[in-house]
C-alpha cells in the first residue's frame, strides 16, 4: 500500500513536469498556518486574518496552530523541518531575524533554513519616556541621554526593543543600557512608575499610555512620520538614517518549497493585501500592508539578519 | 461611595450571559470532580485548570471561581457523607458533619455548608471592597526593589502553609525554586536546565507541576489508603434545613463569617486556620456547645462560613502581596499569573475590570452553588458510589488530555508522569507540596526583581534597605523566619493544625 502511494506520488510529480502544472492543484487539502505566539497577540490576529482570506480564495480550510516558545524559534524550527509541500506555513515577525542573530550558531537560520513567501505588513516603533524624566521632545531627550546613562526597558535579550534602542543609541551617540522584562506590560508599568526611563516598542502597545499622558511620546522609528501620530518626528527626518527600524510580518515555509507554489501563494497573498479591508485592519494596529515578490522578501530577510548579527557582535548582545 | 462603583464595575463584567454560563459550568465541573472521594479541592482545581486556558482572561477567572466553589463544596460533601476531608480546612467539617450524616441529617449539614458559605462570601466581598482602596494607593511606589522584598516575604510565608518541620518546608521551597529556574532567564537570555530541549526554553508549565505533584500523587496515595474499593456513603433524607436548624445556624454563620473575614486578610496561614478557629469559637460561645462533636449544626455552619469568608478576603494578600493563604489559593494564584494577572499592589489599578470581575464572580460562583448544587445533591451522591477501579484510570486519562491540550507538548505529559511519581515519594516522606508550588511561582519572580533592581541601581545593594517599603518588608520576612524557627511558637503552630 505504501509502495503504491509512493509510486503514485512520484508519477504525479513526473507527470506534473513543470512546477506550474503542479501548483494548479494546490491546495488539495487543509493547510496549517503556524503562529509562533500564544493566541490573542498582534501576530496571531494578523495570521488569522490572512488565513481567513486565503482560505476563501483557495476553497480550503487553513488551520491556525499556535506554537509559542523560545522567542518564536520553537515554531520556526518545527516549520523549517516540516515537509516543504506548501501545507505547512509560518507567519513570523522581524523578531525571527533578531533572536537568531544573538546566538553563536542559530537554531534556525532565517535566511537559509526557510522559504520566504511574501511580506505582509510593517509597523514603526514608538519611543516613549517616563514623565519623571521631565523631557517633552526629542532634543531634550537626546541632551539628557548624552549627559547621563538612561535605562531602557526591553522584553528580553535580543528583542526588537533592544535592537531598536541600540541602533538609536549608536546613531545619535546617546548613553543607554537595557533592563529586561518578561513582557511589554510590566516593562511599561515600570517606565510609568519612573523606575525605568524609557520604552521603545510597537506603536500600538505604547500609544494608549502616551494618549493617557502616562508616558511621553518622543520619536517614531520609521523614515517618515506615522499617520496615526503625525505630531511626532521620525528618526528618518532627524537625519538618523542608521536608526530607522520597522517591525514587519511575513509568510514563510520550510526550505526548498516548489517555486510555482511559492509564486501562487505570494500572488494570492498580495491580492489579499491589496484589499481595502486589509489596509483598514492593519491600520487599526498602526501598521500598513507591505507587498512584494518572494525575492524581495528574501533580500530583506538576508540583509536584516546580517545587520542584526553585526549589531549584536558590536554591542555584545548575546545570552550571557 | 467608591466601592459601590467598583462593585458595579465587577457586576457589569461578571453578569454577561456568557460569563454566567462559565460560572455555572465551572461550578458543575468543580462539584463533579470534587465530590469524588479522595479528590480534594486542590486536586480538582489543578485537574480542571486546562479547561479555562482557552477562554478570555475574565471568562477564565469566572469559570475558575465556579470551579473553586464547586470543588470546595464537593470536598465538604465527601467530608460530611464519607468522613473523608479533602483538605486541611474541611477536617473540622467532618467532626459534626459526619455525625449529622449518621443521624440521617446529612441534607441539613450540606445545606448549612452551602448557605453558610454564601453568607460568608457576601460579607467577604464587602470587606474586600473597603480594603482595596488603600492598597491601590501604594501601588505606584512599588518598584523592582519593593517587589523583590515582597516576593521574598511571600517565599518565607510559604513556610507557614504547612504544619510540618521548618526544614522540610524550606527544602520544598528550594526544590520548587529550582524547577522554576528551568528555561530562558529574562535578565540574561541564557537558557538554564533545558538539557538541550527547545521545548523547555519556556520553562516548566505550571499546569504540569500542579497536576503531577498534586493530582497524580494524591490519586495514587488514595488508592493505597483505600483498599475497599468503594466509599461508605451515609444516606440523605431531606435537603431542607428545619426552622430549628436555621435558627441555630444563623448566629454560627455570622460568627464564622466575621472571624474568617479578618483571618483571611492576614498574609499567611489565615485560610487554613479559619475553620479551626471558628470551631474553637463555637466551642466557647455557642449556646449548644455541649452538642458539638455529636452532630451539632453549628459545628458545620461556623467553620464552613469562616473558611469561605477567609478564602474570599485572602484575595487581598494573595493578589496584592503574592502571599496565598492556603495551598488552594496558591494554585489559584498560579492560574491567575497564567492569565496575565501579576500579583502586586497595582493589580487593583492595572486591571480594575479583571480584579472586580473576579471578586464579584467569586460571589456569583457561590450563588450558583446554592441554586444549582443543592437540588442536584442526589446525583452527586451517586457519583460517590463509582468503584475506584473505574474512576481513577479515567481521571488520570483526562488529566493527560488536559495537560496535552494546554501546551500541545508530549514532553509535558511525560513530565506529569515523572512528577506524579516524585509527588508520591514526597507524600510518603511527609513533605507537603504547597511550599514547592509557591517556590515555583515566586522563586523566578524573586530573582527577576532582584536583578532588575540591581541593574537600575547600577549594582548598588543598598537599594533594598534604603527604600523604606523594601526595608520594612525585608525586616518582616526575617521576623517571620525567626518566629517560624522558635521552638515554642512552632509548637503552637502544630497544635493549631492538629486541634479537633
Amino acid at each position: 500500500m505504501k509502495l503504491i502511494k509512493a509510486l503514485l506520488a512520484t508519477s504525479v510529480l513526473v507527470l506534473a513536469g513543470s512546477g506550474a502544472a503542479y501548483a494548479q492543484n494546490y491546495p488539495e487539502r487543509p493547510v496549517t498556518l503556524v503562529v509562533p505566539f500564544a493566541p490573542g497577540g498582534a501576530v496571531d490576529m494578523v495570521g488569522r486574518f490572512i488565513a481567513d482570506r486565503l482560505s476563501a480564495i483557495w476553497g480550503q480550510t487553513i488551520v491556525v496552530e499556535n506554537i509559542p516558545g523560545a522567542g518564536t524559534l520553537l515554531a520556526t524550527g518545527q516549520v523549517s523541518s516540516a515537509s516543504p509541500d506548501g501545507y505547512t506555513l509560518l507567519i513570523n515577525s522581524a523578531t525571527v531575524t533578531m533572536r537568531a542573530a544573538i546566538q553563536e550558531t542559530p537554531l534556525v537560520d532565517p535566511a537559509e533554513d526557510l522559504t520566504h513567501i511574501g511580506r505582509i505588513g510593517a509597523t514603526p516603533l514608538l519611543l516613549a519616556t517616563s514623565p519623571s524624566l521631565g523631557v517633552s521632545n526629542y532634543d531634550e531627550f537626546a541632551a539628557l541621554a548624552k549627559e547621563r546613562e538612561l535605562k531602557y526597558a526591553t522584553v528580553g535579550v535580543g528583542s526588537l526593543n533592544q535592537f531598536a534602542s541600540e541602533i538609536l543609541r549608536s546613531a545619535a551617540d546617546l548613553q543607554m543600557t537595557p533592563v529586561h522584562y518578561n513582557g511589554g506590560s510590566p516593562a511599561m508599568t515600570d517606565v510609568i512608575g519612573g523606575h525605568a526611563d524609557l520604552f521603545y516598542g510597537s506603536i500600538t502597545q505604547v500609544i494608549p499610555h502616551v494618549r493617557e499622558g502616562l508616558m511621553t511620546g518622543i520619536v517614531v522609528s520609521s523614515a517618515e512620520r506615522s499617520d496615526i501620530l503625525p505630531e511626532l518626528p521620525s528618526v528618518g527626518e532627524l537625519g538618523l538614517d542608521d536608526a530607522v527600524i520597522e517591525n514587519w510580518w511575513g509568510l514563510f515555509g520550510p526550505k526548498g518549497m516548489d517555486e510555482a507554489i511559492v509564486d501562487q501563494i505570494n500572488a494570492d497573498l498580495n491580492t489579499v493585501l491589496q484589499t481595502p479591508e486589509m489596509a483598514e485592519f492593519l491600520q487599526s494596529d498602526g501598521a500598513r500592508p507591505l507587498w512584494g515578490t518572494p525575492e524581495e522578501f528574501t533580500e530583506q530577510v538576508k540583509s536584516e539578519y546580517a545587520t542584526w548579527r553585526r549589531v549584536a557582535n558590536e554591542q555584545g548582545i548575546r545570552p550571557e | 461611595m467608591d466601592f459601590v462603583a467598583n462593585l458595579t464595575l465587577g457586576l457589569q463584567t461578571a453578569m454577561t450571559l456568557e460569563n454566567l454560563i462559565y460560572a455555572g459550568v465551572g461550578c458543575l465541573l468543580g462539584t463533579l470532580i470534587g465530590v469524588l472521594p479522595g479528590l480534594g479541592p486542590l486536586t480538582t482545581i489543578s485537574m480542571l485548570l486546562p479547561f479555562t486556558f482557552g477562554l478570555s482572561p475574565i471568562g477564565a477567572l469566572i469559570m475558575l471561581a465556579g470551579i473553586y466553589y464547586g470543588a470546595a463544596y464537593g470536598g465538604s460533601t465527601t467530608a460530611i457523607l464519607v468522613n473523608l476531608p479533602g483538605e486541611a480546612s474541611s477536617v473540622v467539617t467532618t467532626i459534626d458533619g459526619h455525625q449529622m450524616a449518621k443521624q440521617g441529617r446529612a441534607g441539613a449539614a450540606l445545606a448549612a455548608a452551602a448557605i453558610g458559605s454564601f453568607v460568608a462570601g457576601s460579607l467577604g466581598v464587602l470587606v474586600l471592597a473597603v480594603f482595596s482602596g488603600p492598597i491601590a494607593q501604594v501601588a505606584f511606589s512599588f518598584g523592582p526593589a519593593e517587589y523583590f522584598a515582597l516576593m521574598f516575604m511571600g517565599l518565607i510565608g510559604a513556610v507557614s502553609l504547612t504544619s510540618g518541620p521548618l526544614l522540610k518546608s524550606l527544602c520544598m521551597i528550594v526544590v520548587g525554586l529550582l524547577i522554576g529556574l528551568v528555561g530562558m532567564d529574562v535578565s540574561s537570555g541564557v537558557v538554564r536546565f533545558s538539557f538541550g530541549s527547545i521545548a523547555l526554553w519556556e520553562g516548566v508549565d505550571f499546569i504540569v507541576i500542579s497536576i503531577g505533584i498534586f493530582a497524580f500523587a494524591e490519586i495514587v496515595s488514595t488508592l493505597e489508603r483505600q483498599k475497599t474499593g468503594e466509599a461508605q456513603v451515609a444516606p440523605i433524607a431531606s435537603i431542607m434545613p428545619t426552622r430549628q436548624d436555621i435558627k441555630r445556624m444563623t448566629p454560627a454563620i455570622l460568627r464564622g463569617s466575621t472571624l474568617g473575614s479578618f483571618l483571611g486578610i492576614l498574609p499567611g496561614a489565615g485560610v487554613s486556620l479559619a475553620s479551626f478557629f471558628a470551631y474553637s469559637l463555637e466551642k466557647k460561645t455557642s449556646k449548644y456547645r455541649h452538642e458539638l462533636g455529636k452532630g451539632a449544626i453549628e459545628g458545620v455552619a461556623g467553620p464552613e462560613s469562616a473558611n469561605n469568608a477567609a478564602a474570599q478576603t485572602s484575595f487581598i494578600p494573595t493578589l496584592t502581596l503574592g502571599i496565598p493563604g492556603s495551598a488552594t489559593m496558591a494554585l489559584m494564584l498560579g492560574a491567575m499569573v497564567i492569565h496575565n494577572i501579576q500579583p502586586g499592589p497595582s493589580v487593583v489599578t492595572r486591571n480594575p475590570d479583571l480584579f472586580w470581575g473576579l471578586i464579584v464572580s467569586m460571589w456569583i460562583g457561590n450563588l450558583f452553588l446554592v441554586i444549582l448544587n443543592l437540588p442536584l445533591i442526589g446525583m452527586w451522591v451517586r457519583l460517590l458510589r463509582i468503584p475506584y477501579s473505574m474512576l481513577f484510570p479515567a481521571i488520570l486519562m483526562f488529566c493527560c488530555i488536559g495537560v496535552y491540550a494546554s501546551s500541545y507538548s508530549v514532553l509535558d505529559v511525560f513530565m506529569v508522569a515523572g512528577l506524579g511519581a516524585a509527588g508520591y515519594v514526597l507524600a510518603k516522606l511527609d513533605c507537603e507540596p504547597a511550599p514547592l508550588l509557591l517556590g515555583f511561582i515566586l522563586g523566578p519572580m524573586v530573582e527577576e526583581y532582584f536583578r532588575r533592581a540591581l541593574v537600575l541601581s547600577d549594582g548598588d545593594f543598598s537599594v533594598f534597605v534604603s527604600r523604606p517599603i523594601s526595608a520594612a518588608l525585608l525586616a518582616v520576612s526575617i521576623a517571620m523566619l525567626v518566629f517560624a524557627a522558635l521552638p515554642k511558637l512552632r509548637k503552637a503552630r502544630q497544635t493549631a493544625f492538629a486541634e479537633d
